[in-house]
Formats: C-alpha cells, sequence, structure tokens
C-alpha cells in the first residue's frame, strides 16, 4: 500500500487555495468544491498514516524538505500521534466545511481559502519538527482565524477577532523572542536538535524554553489571562467557535507537548499549575454564565486547561499518558465541536431557551450525549481518561491534584446540567429549520464518540472487564422508543428478569438480598407501567439504564466495574427523577450531590489503589494510604446516595416529585444502591475486629441523627409523597446506624431494616403515587375518607406503616428487636435511644399518612374516585406477601444470612432453636407471636360481635357536632398542620439549618465566580494588558522558585 | 303558593346546605346535595330486649344504676347541672356521670327553654343518642312557654319526638330536684 | 413451651381475674379521687354496672369497617400485653404466653392497640378524635424517651432483656429490687409511667372538657364496653409491667395486686394534684428532668 507523503498535505492545499482564489467570486460552487476535496484529501492523507502506523504497516517517517537533512531544512514527523492529531483536525475540518456549507458558499472563495490555510497551519504546526516553521504556521493560523471570526456578521465578531489579532501579536511576539534565544544558545532551530541540548537549556537559556512555552500555554488560554478568547467563543459562528475549541485547540495542545521537552523538571510543574488553575477558574466562571456559547467557551477553556496539567502533571514515559490524553481529549473534541454546532443550530443564546431542542428528540438526545459526554460519565472516552487520570495521579501521590481536577470538574458539571435540565424540562419554543448540512456532521460527531468511548475503554486497564450488555438493551429501547409503552414495559421487565436469572442462581448470600431488591424489586415496580398509555418517550431507557447499572454494581469484582455501574446508575436515575412535573431543580440538586458522592469515591478508590497493584474490590481491605481517611471518603460517597444528615437536602425534592412509579424505583431500590456500597466498605474494613472504630462510631452517631431529623423532618409534612421521602431518610439513618454497630446482631439489624423498608416503601410509594395520580394532589389535607372507595390500598398502607413502626407482627418488629439487642451489646446507648425516640416519631407520620388520606372526611370532589389500577396494586399484594412470610417466618432469610455474617462477625450470634431466636439478652419468637396475635384478634373480633347489636350503617356528617351540624368536608377534616403542638415543642430541631447551609455554599461559590468575572472588561487593551502581566507573574514565581 | 312557601324555606336554608357543584380530578362535574348526600335519613334500628325476663330485668337495673347524662343547658336551669357533681350533691353514688358526647349517654337534660332555633339541636342530640334512652324536661320554661310567648310549638314538638320520660314542671331552681328524676 | 389446653385454660383465668382487678381497682381509684374532692364517691363495683350497661344498649352505629375493628385492636393490645407479661414470678400457670418473646416486644406491642384505636377513631370522621390522636401521638413519642433509657439501663445491669429473668435478679428482699439498685432508672420510669397512664397532667388525649373525650367520641355501647373491658385490662397490666421491672415483681397474686394498686396509685395521686398540661409543655416536660434522669441511670450502671 502506497502512503501519501504528507508534504502533500501542504502542496494540494496550497495548491487548491491557489486555484480557489483565481476562481474568484464567480463560481463559488465549484471553489466550494475543491475546498471539500482538499480537506477530504486531508483527512484520507492522515487517515492513512494512522491505519498504517497503528496497524504497524510503516513505521513512523520523517520527511525532509528541500532535498537538505535537519538542522539545513525543516523536517516533518509522522508518527502514531501526528497521525492521531492531524486526523482528528482534518475530520472536524472536513466536516466543519460541510456544516458551514452555507456560511462559505455565500461568503465565496475568499473565506474559503482562509478556512483551508487554517486547516493546513493546523497540520503543519502538528506535523513540523523546526521551531520557527512551528512560529510561521501558527502565526498563519492565527491571521486565518481571526480571518474567520470576522467573518461574522456584527460588531462583536469584528471586535471579538480584533482582539483576537491583539492577543495573538502578543504571543507571536513573545515566542519570537523565545525562538531567537533559542537560535542563540543552540545554534539550531530544529527541535530534536535543540532537544539534545536540553542541559544547556536548563542552566544557561531557562528563559528562552520559558517563553517559547509560555507563548504556546498562552495560545491556550490560560485563566485568568483569556477574555479575549471567551469574547470569540462567544461571538464568532458557532462552526467557527467548534474548530477553534477542538480543531486549533487540539493542535495547540500538541505543540506544547511537543516543546515540554525542551522544558525542564520544574517547569512541567507550572504547566500543570497553570492548567489546574484554569480548569478550576474557568469552570468557576462558566456557573454564572447564562448564555449558551459563552458558556461553553469556559467549558472549552476549563478542558484545554485539564489536558494541559495532564501534559504538565502525568510524566510522559507513564504508560498509560497517552491513554489519559487521548480519553479526556476526544471526549473534548467531539463534544465541544458537536455542542458549538448544535448552538449554531438552535440559535439561542439563552440556556433556558435550548429547550427548543425537544421539537426534535434526534437532536436532543445528541445535545445530552455530548454534555455528558463532557461531563465524564460512561461510556463516552472522558470518562475512562479521567478514570485513568485520577488513577495515576493517586498512585503517583499526587492527591491534591486529584482534588482540584475533581473539585474543577464537579463546577462544570454544574453548569452543563443545569443547561441539560433546562433543555429537558422548560416549555419549549419553536426550533429554527434544521439544514442537513448542518445535522450530518453532528450526528457523525454523535456516532464518534461513542465509537472512541468503546475503543478507549477496551484500552484502559481493567476496561475489558466492563459488561456491556446492560447499554446494549438501553440501545435498543432508545431505537424502539416510538412503540407503545407496554410493548416497551414488557421488553423491560424481561431484560431486568433475564439480568436476575443471571445473576441470582449461585450468588453468595448477602449479595443476593441486593440482587433481589434490585431486580425484582425492579420487575415489580415496572408492572405499574402498564397502566401507562401512549408512548412514554425516553422512560424505558433510563429505567433500564438504572437498572442495568444497578446489576452491574452486584456483578462489580474491581473498582473500575464498580464505578462505571455506579456512574451509569445515577444517570439512569437521574433521568428518571427529571421526569417528574416539578422535578427540575430537585433532579439537579440530586445529579450535584450523586457527582459529588462520585467524585469522592474515585477519590477514594484512588487513595486505595496507592501502594496497591491491581484495581480488585478486594483491595478495600488493605488500604495503605491514609486508610481512614480513604474509608471516611468512599463512606461519605456512598452516603449522599443513603442521604445522610447534611447530605440529605436533595431526597424529599427529588422522590417527592418523581411520577408515580418513579418514586418506589429510586426509593424502595435506588437507595440501597448506597447501602449496598457500605456494606461492600464495611466487610472490606474487616468485620468485627477492624482497624476504623472510630470511622464507624462517627458513622453511627450519623445514622441515629439522620434518623431522628428525617423522622421529624416528616412529621410536619402535608406533602403526602415528600412525607414518604423524608421518612425514607430516616430509614436509610437506621440502616446506616445497624450496619455502623459492625457486630452480627447490628449486621442482621441492618438487613432486616433494608428488606423490610425495601418491601414497605415499595408498598408506600405504589399507593400513595397511585392516589396521586388518582386525585391529581399531593397535599394530604386536600385528600381524606378514601377508604371507602380504596380499600385495597387501605389494607396495603395499613400493613406498609404497621411494618415501617415496628409493630408485632409484622416484620418490622424483627428490625427493632434485634436492633434493641445489637444496641444494648454494643453499648451504644444514647444513640440507640435516639434512634427509638425516632422510631416513636415514625408513629406521628405514619398515622398522619393514613389518617389523612384514608380516613376522615371524603372531600366532596372525590366520590367518584376508583380504586388503583389492577397494575398498580399487584406489586404491592406481592409485596404484602413477602412481608407476610418474613413476619411470620424471619428465620428463613436471617438464619442463612447470621451463617454467611459468620465469617466477619463470629462473635455473639443469633442463635435459632426452631423458630425462636436467641440472643444473649433475649429471645423473641416470631412464628408464634403472630399466631397469638391473629388468634386473639379473630376471638376478640368475635366477642365483639357476639355482644354488638345490629351495626347501622350511617352516613359522612353523622358526627356528634355538639348539636350542630358539619357544613363541608374541608373543614371538619383536621389534617393541615395536625402536630402543631408538637411543632412548637420539638419544630426547632427541623428548622432548616442544612438548607441553609448548602445554600450559603452555593451563593459562595456564585459570588466569587460573579466576583472574579469582573476581570473580563471586554476591552481589548486590559486584555492585552493581562497577557503581559499573566506572564511577568508566572515569570517572577517561577524564577523565585529556582 | 308552594313555589313561595319553597322560597321561603330556601330563605332560611344556609348556604352551605344549598345544592353545589364540584370538580373531580378527572374533570367531571359532581353536583352535591348536601342535605342527602352527607346525612343518614334512615329511622333508628333498635334491637328487641332480651326475651328472658330475669335478663332483661337485671340490664334495667344496670341501665337505672349508671345514668350517663348529657346536659343541654338552655337556660337558668343549666346552670343548676355543674352542682350535682359537687361534694354537696354528689350525684355519681347513684351512678350518675356526665358525659359530654350523646353518643355515651342515656338520659338528656333539656333544662330551659326551647325555641325555633334550638330544637334542632334538642332532636339532633336526641337522635344521635342510642337505645335506651330518657329524656328529662326540667323547668317551667317547655310547659308555660304560652306565658313567655317565645315557643309554643316546639314545646308540643319536643314532647312528641323525644317521648319525655319525666317532666318536672317545678319552677323551683335547686339542684337537688334534678335527682329524684334521675 | 406448648399451647396445651391447661395453659390456655389457665391464662384465661389470670385473664379473668387481672380484669376483675382492674374493674375493682378502677374504682377504687374513682372514689379516691371524690374523697380528696370530699365527695362521697360512687360505688367501688360501679365500673361492673357501668360495663353491663354499655354492653347492653339496644342499638348502635358504624362509620365503617376501620370504625367496628378499632375497639377490637385496642383490645387486643390490652390482652395482648397480658398474654406477653409474665404475671406471677415463679408460676408456670401464670407466665402465661410469655416465652414468645420479652420485653421489647412488650414495649412495642403497646403501639398495636395505640394504633387501632387511632385508625377506628380516625374513621369516626369526628375532628376531635383526630386532635385527640395527634396529642396522644405527639406525647407518646417523648413519655417513651426516659423510658427507653431506663429500660436499656435495666437491660445492662441486668444483662437480660428477658422480665422473668429480671423479676428473678430482684428476689431475695427490697434491697434487691431495682428501685434500690437502680433508683435512677426507676425514677424516670415512674416519671414516663405519668404520662403512659394518661391521667392529669398528662390527660391531653381525652382532655375532658376540651375536645370533649377525643378519640373514643364517637364510640358507644358495645364499642364502649370494649374499651372499657381494655382500659380494666391495660391498667392491671401495665402496672405489673412496671412492678416487675422496678419493684421486684411478684410471686403470688396478693403482692401483684397490692403492688399494682401502688404504682396505679401513684399516677392517680399525681393526677389529683396538678392541674393539665398544654401540648407542647407536655411533650417538652418529659425531655428535661425524666430524660435528664435517664441518661443518668445510663452512665450509672456502665
Amino acid at each position: 500500500m502506497d502512503f501519501i507523503s504528507p508534504i502533500n498535505v501542504v502542496a494540494v492545499s496550497l495548491g487548491a487555495a491557489f486555484f480557489m482564489g483565481l476562481l474568484g467570486k464567480k463560481a463559488q460552487t465549484v471553489s466550494y468544491i475543491l475546498l471539500l476535496g482538499a480537506l477530504l484529501f486531508n483527512t484520507i492523507v492522515s487517515g492513512q498514516w494512522l491505519y498504517g502506523l497503528a496497524t504497524n504497516i510503516i513505521d513512523a517517517q520523517q520527511v525532509y524538505t528541500a532535498g537538505f537533512r535537519p538542522p539545513f531544512s525543516i523536517n516533518l514527523l509522522m508518527g502514531l500521534d501526528e497521525a492521531v492529531i492531524t486526523t482528528l483536525v482534518n475530520i472536524v475540518g472536513l466536516l466543519g466545511a460541510i456544516y458551514m456549507a452555507s456560511g462559505l458558499h455565500k461568503k465565496g472563495s475568499g473565506s474559503q481559502v482562509v478556512y483551508l490555510v487554517l486547516i493546513m497551519s493546523l497540520n503543519v504546526i502538528v506535523l513540523s519538527r523546526d521551531l520557527f516553521n512551528i512560529f510561521v504556521f501558527l502565526e498563519v493560523g492565527s491571521i486565518a482565524t481571526a480571518g474567520l471570526i470576522i467573518m461574522q456578521k456584527g460588531i462583536n465578531a469584528v471586535s471579538a477577532g480584533f482582539k483576537y489579532m491583539l492577543a495573538t501579536g502578543i504571543i507571536a511576539s513573545i515566542m519570537l523572542i523565545g525562538v531567537i534565544f533559542i537560535y542563540r544558545f543552540t545554534g539550531t532551530l530544529n527541535l530534536d536538535f535543540v532537544m539534545q541540548s536540553h542541559p544547556v537549556l536548563k542552566q544557561g537559556a531557562l528563559i528562552s524554553s520559558f517563553l517559547i512555552l509560555m507563548a504556546i500555554l498562552l495560545e491556550l488560554k490560560p485563566f485568568p489571562a483569556n477574555g479575549w478568547a471567551l469574547d470569540v467563543y462567544e461571538s464568532a459562528h458557532p462552526g467557527i467557535s467548534a474548530m477553534l475549541s477542538s480543531a486549533v485547540a487540539t493542535a495547540n495542545l500538541f505543540v506544547l507537548y511537543k516543546f515540554t521537552g525542551m522544558a525542564g523538571e520544574s517547569l512541567m510543574y507550572y504547566i500543570s499549575l497553570i492548567g489546574l488553575v484554569t480548569f478550576v477558574g474557568s469552570n468557576l466562571l462558566g456557573i454564572n454564565q447564562t448564555n449558551a456559547r459563552r458558556m461553553l467557551g469556559y467549558s472549552s477553556i476549563g478542558q484545554i486547561g485539564l489536558l494541559v496539567a495532564i501534559i504538565g502533571l502525568v510524566p510522559h514515559s507513564n504508560a498509560n499518558f497517552k491513554l489519559i490524553f487521548i480519553g479526556i481529549l476526544t471526549g473534548h473534541y467531539f463534544a465541544k465541536a458537536g455542542l458549538f454546532w448544535i448552538a449554531g443550530i438552535v440559535k439561542a443564546q439563552n440556556i433556558k431557551e435550548w429547550s427548543v431542542l425537544r421539537n426534535r428528540p434526534v437532536l436532543l438526545f445528541l445535545f445530552l450525549t455530548f454534555v455528558l459526554a463532557l461531563t465524564g460519565f460512561p461510556p463516552f472516552p472522558s470518562f475512562w481518561g479521567k478514570w485513568q487520570l485520577v488513577m495515576g495521579l493517586s498512585q503517583q501521590g499526587q492527591i491534591a491534584a486529584v482534588i482540584a481536577i475533581l473539585v474543577g470538574s464537579f463546577f462544570e458539571v454544574v453548569y452543563l446540567l443545569r443547561w441539560a435540565g433546562y433543555s429537558i424540562k422548560l416549555e419549549p419554543g419553536k426550533l429554527p429549520e434544521v439544514k442537513l448540512s448542518q445535522f450530518i456532521p453532528v450526528i457523525l460527531f454523535g456516532l464518534g464518540i461513542y465509537a472512541t468511548g468503546y475503543f478507549v475503554s477496551q484500552a484502559t486497564n481493567f476496561g475489558d472487564t466492563i459488561n456491556y450488555i446492560p447499554l446494549v438493551v438501553v440501545a435498543i429501547l432508545l431505537v424502539v422508543d416510538f412503540l407503545p409503552a407496554y410493548i416497551k414495559n414488557s421488553l423491560s421487565i424481561l431484560a431486568t428478569g433475564w439480568f436476575a436469572y443471571l445473576l441470582i442462581p449461585g450468588q453468595d448470600t448477602l449479595k443476593l438480598v441486593f440482587t433481589v431488591i434490585f431486580l425484582v424489586g425492579g420487575i415489580l415496580t415496572l408492572i405499574p407501567g402498564f397502566h401507562v398509555k401512549g408512548k412514554r418517550a425516553g422512560f424505558y431507557p433510563s429505567a433500564m439504564l438504572m437498572f442495568g447499572g444497578l446489576a452491574l454494581l452486584i456483578e462489580a469484582e474491581n473498582m473500575l466495574q464498580f464505578f462505571f455501574a455506579w456512574e451509569i446508575m445515577t444517570l439512569g436515575s437521574y433521568f428518571l427523577i427529571i421526569r417528574g412535573k416539578e422535578s427540575m431543580v430537585h433532579a439537579f440538586s440530586y445529579m450535584l450531590f450523586s457527582v459529588g458522592g462520585a467524585y469522592l469515591i474515585l477519590l477514594g478508590f484512588g487513595m486505595v489503589s496507592v501502594g496497591n497493584t491491581g484495581l480488585s474490590l478486594n483491595l478495600l481491605s488493605q488500604i495503605k494510604f491514609y486508610p481512614v481517611l480513604a474509608m471516611a471518603l468512599l463512606a461519605v460517597g456512598f452516603m449522599t446516595k443513603t442521604a445522610s444528615l447534611g447530605l440529605h437536602i436533595w431526597l424529599p425534592g427529588a422522590h417527592g416529585e418523581a411520577e408515580s412509579d418513579v418514586s418506589p424505583m429510586v426509593s424502595a431500590i435506588l437507595l440501597k444502591a448506597g447501602v449496598f456500597g457500605l456494606v461492600l466498605l464495611m466487610l472490606a474494613a474487616g468485620g468485627e475486629y477492624n482497624n476504623y472504630q472510630g470511622l464507624f462510631y462517627t458513622l453511627g452517631w450519623i445514622g441515629a441523627l439522620t434518623a431522628l431529623v428525617g423522622n421529624l423532618g416528616a412529621v410536619f409534612q402535608e406533602d403526602a409523597k415528600r412525607l414518604l421521602a423524608y421518612s425514607s431518610i430516616g430509614q436509610l439513618g437506621y440502616i446506616l446506624f445497624a450496619f455502623s454497630i459492625m457486630s452480627q446482631l447490628g449486621w442482621l439489624t441492618g438487613f432486616t431494616y433494608t428488606i423490610n423498608h425495601f418491601m414497605f416503601k415499595a408498598i408506600l410509594f405504589l399507593s400513595v403515587g397511585g392516589i396521586v395520580m388518582r386525585l391529581g394532589t399531593h397535599n394530604m389535607y386536600e385528600m381524606g375518607g378514601l377508604i371507602k372507595k380504596m380499600p385495597f390500598s387501605f389494607i396495603a398502607v395499613l400493613i406498609g406503616i404497621i411494618t415501617l413502626a415496628g409493630i408485632p407482627p409484622l416484620s418490622g418488629f424483627s428490625g427493632k428487636w434485634l436492633f434493641y439487642n445489637a444496641v444494648i451489646m454494643k453499648g451504644w446507648y444514647f444513640q440507640g435511644a435516639i434512634i427509638f425516640f425516632a422510631g416513636t416519631i415514625a408513629f406521628l407520620y405514619c398515622f398522619k399518612l393514613i389518617y389523612s388520606i384514608f380516613l376522615g372526611q371524603l372531600k366532596d370532589n372525590h366520590r367518584n374516585v376508583k380504586e388503583l389500577p389492577f397494575w398498580y396494586l399487584l406489586p404491592q399484594y406481592i409485596l404484602i406477601l413477602g412481608i407476610m412470610v418474613f413476619s411470620a417466618k424471619p428465620d428463613l432469610i436471617l438464619k442463612p444470612l447470621g451463617t454467611a455474617l459468620a465469617a466477619a462477625f463470629p462473635s455473639n450470634p443469633l442463635i435459632w432453636e426452631g423458630t425462636k431466636a436467641l440472643s444473649q439478652l433475649g429471645y423473641w419468637d416470631a412464628t408464634t407471636i403472630m399466631i397469638v396475635i391473629g388468634t386473639m384478634f379473630v376471638i376478640l373480633l368475635i366477642w365483639l360481635m357476639l355482644m354488638s347489636r345490629k351495626a347501622q350503617n350511617v352516613k359522612q356528617f353523622n358526627i356528634v357536632y355538639a348539636g350542630e351540624r358539619p357544613e363541608r368536608p374541608e373543614l371538619t377534616h383536621v389534617s393541615h398542620n395536625i402536630y402543631a403542638g408538637y411543632n412548637k415543642a420539638l419544630g426547632f430541631l427541623v428548622a432548616p439549618g442544612i438548607t441553609g447551609f448548602w445554600n450559603y455554599a452555593t451563593n459562595l461559590v456564585e459570588s466569587i465566580g460573579n466576583f472574579t468575572r469582573r476581570i473580563y472588561s471586554g476591552n481589548g487593551q486590559s486584555y492585552a494588558i493581562h497577557l503581559v502581566s499573566y506572564i511577568v507573574v508566572v515569570f517572577i514565581i517561577y524564577i523565585s522558585s529556582i | 303558593m308552594k313555589m313561595k312557601e319553597t322560597d321561603n324555606q330556601n330563605k332560611f336554608l344556609h348556604e352551605d346546605i344549598e345544592k353545589r357543584e364540584v370538580i373531580a380530578p378527572d374533570g367531571s362535574i359532581i353536583e352535591i346535595d348536601p342535605m342527602q348526600d352527607y346525612f343518614c335519613d334512615a329511622r333508628p334500628q333498635v334491637s328487641e330486649p332480651y326475651k328472658i325476663k330475669v335478663v332483661e330485668k337485671f340490664l334495667n337495673w344496670a341501665r337505672s344504676e349508671s345514668i350517663w347524662v348529657l346536659g343541654f343547658g338552655t337556660g337558668c336551669g343549666s346552670i343548676e347541672i355543674p352542682p350535682l357533681m359537687t361534694p354537696r350533691f354528689d350525684a355519681f353514688r347513684y351512678g350518675v356521670q356526665m358525659r359530654p358526647t350523646p353518643r355515651q349517654s342515656n338520659a338528656f337534660i333539656i333544662s330551659g327553654y326551647l325555641s325555633v332555633k334550638t330544637l334542632k339541636r334538642v332532636i339532633r342530640s336526641y337522635e344521635q343518642m342510642q337505645n335506651p334512652k330518657y329524656v328529662l324536661l326540667w323547668e317551667v320554661a317547655p310547659l308555660t312557654a304560652e306565658c313567655i310567648g317565645t315557643v309554643t310549638i316546639p314545646l308540643t314538638g319536643s314532647i312528641c319526638i323525644c317521648r319525655s320520660t319525666c317532666t318536672l314542671p317545678v319552677a323551683c331552681r335547686a339542684p337537688k330536684l334534678y335527682l329524684p328524676g334521675l | 413451651m406448648e399451647f396445651t389446653v391447661s395453659k390456655i385454660l389457665w391464662t384465661l383465668l389470670g385473664l379473668f381475674i387481672v380484669l376483675n382487678w382492674g374493674l375493682i381497682m378502677g374504682g377504687t381509684m374513682r372514689k379516691i379521687v371524690a374523697r380528696v374532692g370530699k365527695r362521697y364517691g360512687i360505688p367501688i363495683y360501679q365500673p361492673y354496672i357501668d360495663l353491663v350497661k354499655n354492653y347492653s344498649v339496644r342499638s348502635q352505629i358504624t362509620h365503617g369497617v376501620m370504625f367496628y375493628l378499632g375497639p377490637v385492636f385496642r383490645l387486643s393490645g390490652g390482652v395482648g400485653i397480658f398474654l406477653f407479661l409474665p404475671l406471677i414470678f415463679g408460676s408456670d400457670h401464670w407466665s402465661n404466653f410469655s416465652f414468645s418473646g420479652d420485653l421489647i416486644l412488650i414495649l412495642y406491642f403497646q403501639f398495636f392497640g395505640m394504633l387501632g384505636m387511632a385508625l377506628g377513631a380516625g374513621e369516626g370522621g369526628h375532628p376531635y378524635s383526630a386532635i385527640g390522636v395527634s396529642r396522644g401521638l405527639s406525647q407518646f413519642t417523648t413519655i417513651e424517651v426516659p423510658m427507653t433509657l431506663a429500660v436499656i439501663s435495666l437491660a445492662v445491669q441486668y444483662n437480660t432483656l428477658s422480665i422473668s429473668e429480671i423479676v428473678a435478679a430482684q428476689q431475695g428482699g427490697l434491697a434487691n429490687w431495682t428501685m434500690v439498685t437502680n433508683p435512677f432508672a426507676t425514677v424516670a420510669a415512674m416519671l414516663s409511667l405519668l404520662g403512659a397512664f394518661g391521667h392529669s397532667p398528662f390527660d391531653l388525649v381525652k382532655a375532658p372538657n376540651e375536645i370533649p373525650i377525643g378519640p373514643p367520641t364517637e364510640y358507644h355501647a358495645t364499642y364502649l364496653g370494649v374499651l372499657r373491658t381494655n382500659a380494666a385490662i391495660l391498667h392491671v397490666v401495665e402496672a405489673a409491667l412496671f412492678m416487675n421491672l422496678f419493684f421486684g415483681g411478684a410471686t403470688n397474686w396478693f403482692e401483684l395486686i397490692l403492688k399494682t394498686f401502688l404504682i396505679y396509685f401513684w399516677s392517680v395521686f399525681v393526677g389529683v394534684v396538678f392541674p393539665r398540661f398544654r401540648i407542647e409543655q407536655s411533650v417538652q416536660w418529659f425531655l428535661k428532668i425524666p430524660l435528664i434522669l435517664g441518661i443518668i441511670a445510663i452512665i450509672v450502671v456502665l
């Protein structure tokens, strides 16, 4: 196979440009075709080299010009790296030209020539090994870019182009000085020869390498000397912005990479610092943006900063350096180009207007793909890059850098996901007409990012252990999204059942509990979906994303699989939660807490991997690097999912506002994912005899206080679903507490609570969700007296609250009994008493829930409501059956669990004598209790019936009313603020202090951002001063440190 | 004429008792007729006394020894009821107790005059008592209503409705006079 | 332990005795209260007559199924505690079905009756019922805090949660009673008992003359009879629970009668002296001195 020499890129481009110039304005179409042809040629050349070098058909090749060898001539190097970068540049160049077809076509050959020259110059600076040559083509590129910027009409674009020229002028002069110095000290301008004189550079001519690197860095827009670039991103044609962000930045980054050989170690440190500051600072400022393109500009600068930091931080000899770099680079490259292109299609500036995307689901899907790719969610390339980066940095011990990267990423998540939320939820306006030429590049890039993600994952360490089957299921559901809901529902149930079938047999007991909760629970909570009519677009892919993530979580054997599953699940649940009518804000806060938690987990995993080899989850038991801190980070990460105190504020809204059948999914099932993480963590910590007593003691207190605050919060709710959501917080507090006890009884308590909470919360949320659906209101005081209309739901809710409250003989009591024994044996009396107090508080909201909804006075407008649909009742009654079995025969589950726990928690086991459980302290026989209470109840009922005369049914208002009669049911139903007295006594405990704290934190971040943003005055002169002073400041810091 | 009568009646009806329409969650309109929908107009179903005389006699004794009173104090007589429970008269020793709810009471003490406005409350309270029930009319007011000139019809009405068990047409105001009645 | 016929018969006999003692004790207490008020008071057999009368009312209404079941739940609560509580120490016949669960079961079984009653009263549709229930539940949450601390203190002290074993550990004279060995726990529990028995100053639930009689406003006739039966049983068994935990238990019926009488008398005694608290006062009261005493009780046994 013949390889076309890369020099032809220059030749063909220049030739084409020359002809286009000749053609003039008359033959626009011809010149446009010429342009496309030249770009296609470039792409083919670089693609061919990429193919050849990647498959080892050919070796890296030097191309010499003018018949001389360097240092007397300019040489180009085409290696694998260069091939990748030029391919990326040329692809975006080609697609960009297609995207801007109408613009380039209309403007005629002039702009087309400039465009072609830009792409050519980018190719050259990537390939060239000659300093001066690179300088020249950087200049050519800058001028071409400026030309393209002012192609857009309007004063803003012109002014931005001018500022761009100003900045690049300064940068060029700095670079030129550097080049002169280099020549003075080394006598050559060839990069390879310059590198060889590295020692000279280090000692005598520091300034020369410093200036050259600074110039390139400034070209990459470091924070805060980047105001000029922001204006460009905002006001240039989106196609140009895409080029700047994807192609120009990629090429410049590569130049920086090429030049780093000149710099000493100390300079690398500063490069990484500059990169990190840019990443964090730029993303921080991005939070305040409402202009989509400017926001993308911030994000762009931030991502480039991250890449700069990677060049500085990760040793280039590190085997994973290229993977990390390419992972994050391609994530940025595809996503940013795609987003800028979509921005051109949408034409809306304000991010709140982006809901127009909903008119074109494909476009929305692509938009979300790009946003999620930028935020580093799997399965996109940046996820793998970031994972590998964090792991690598941790292993180098650079935890501070990891933290900075995670903080910056978090800021980025904030504004990108807010934007995503707006586009999903706000009322859509009218979408401008979409041209096919604009649409094709976006689609291709969308496909490209998935493909790249897959390839990068395969190159990642342990990336080949990732199971993609759940994602395939999601993809299938996405494709068949046009089908009616019941078909997709059946498909989803089948798929979940299939996961369960694969996972359940042979699973060890502890994981089995969670498998059943996740997957059988998944099937049960999907059943109500049969009630939905229509298509229910987008629901099933999200649900299966979540359940698939949960299945993967069970399956995970190494940290990468675990984290992948965790992110997938988070993503699915986000899309589920945001479907609720009022859910936008709540889903957003859910996502922020989840992502924050996920980053803590990532950091924790990073610390776990320090000093260990491999990624196995078993490593959690042998943490070598600050074990307590690593454990704490992981625990807090999981606790964001279990909504423990301080991290709970997202839950009430997210669960309360979700759709009727989503609430049970996210409450009864999803919360258990956090519990699952904690269980894994605590098991790995060493079971009963661990070295983390202090940590678990703290967790115990947090659990106890969470239970108290959660339950107390529930008491004062008027919204039925929020009441249940607060109750979840409380229940998860119990669970956290119980597991923190770290004894066999404690863990049995934890498991009992987990199983119970799964069952009763699913029942309650299904009932209440169904009722909310029937009545169209969340407010309990607008309900009442529904027992006669919905007797089956009443029974379900009654069973649910009896289990919740822990009243014998139902299984809630098992938890309470185990809990008491565990607490007393552990010696955690005061925490235990708080939990007990919380438990009694649970009665308050249980009563309020069932009374306000089902008892009391029936409202006039609810006279004709029907019982809940069959599809809502079916799963509830299956779960009731489960509760009954677990209540009567708790030994069926607790006995094998005890055996399984005996390995980690050998002392003080629960002993079973038939159905009777014995602890060191007491005993309890659930079966007997069930029989005694059942028999007694029946006998007493018969007694009452025997003694009674015929009881006459009376109507609603036949009540004693002091000789008067009630007037309206609304005025007779005591429900609103029913616990006013209690609020007066203890309400101060649930004053929203924690919400206040988070509000304060958010405000602080925003005001810092706003304050810092003031440096971007929009004035070209100030920007010039920024640039110069930036160099001076960095130089002073740098020099003073040597 | 008939129309006029109903109009007249409606004039006295509280607006809450008028028919009204509400919108159900599914958007349909439901017509509410408070007088028909909220209240039960079925006659109380009273079961027969036990056939065995001894048992019934025993139960009657128990009923007589445990009289729970619903006080309906409308006039000057009502002030006499509280002293009934004070050390001086101590009705408790006869098993007499005051109950705050008609559901649990057996004896109904109407201790003052009745007017049209009060009558319906008397009837309502009376209907809410369970059988067997007794009524004690107290004071001259019910009987000497004509003299006072306020109520005439209610008088007969109340007697007819409540089948007064015991009437004490005495104008003397002394709590101890309740006791023989009870 | 098995459910033999003789065991069941003995238990029923025990229930009969407890019911009678409960009725008589209730009558006696009302007599005592009357005497404090310088009244002659009811005959002490009056509760029997009231009961017979309530069961013999000839008409009855119902607001619905849950309304009907409410009193059954309530009575089950009382009878259930009786069934799970060993009454007389060392006696197989009077230990009832206490082999099926320990102290925790009893503490939680109290809620069974409360919840059922609350629901029944709720279906009655009367506003006062709901207000009464909400007050009762509110008050109950904090009543249980010192009680829990006392129970935990006891469990630590005796290293058991079995009531029989706690009683066994107190045998051998006054000096071994929890009252002496763990006075703080006893005081904390006795203060929370005041709330649990619902006499003044903690009689907000029924709150005579304020929200007529709270939850049972709509209950009458046989329902009321069932509720009164329950009250009689419940007073004895709750007092017996405290007796078992703090006052050395009972080895024979006489001892049980005496001790339960005195324990019940304690709440009546306080009741005739103090007027009613408001709800927030009552809720907070238990979180003050009783709570501190409970904490001390735990610190002492540590």
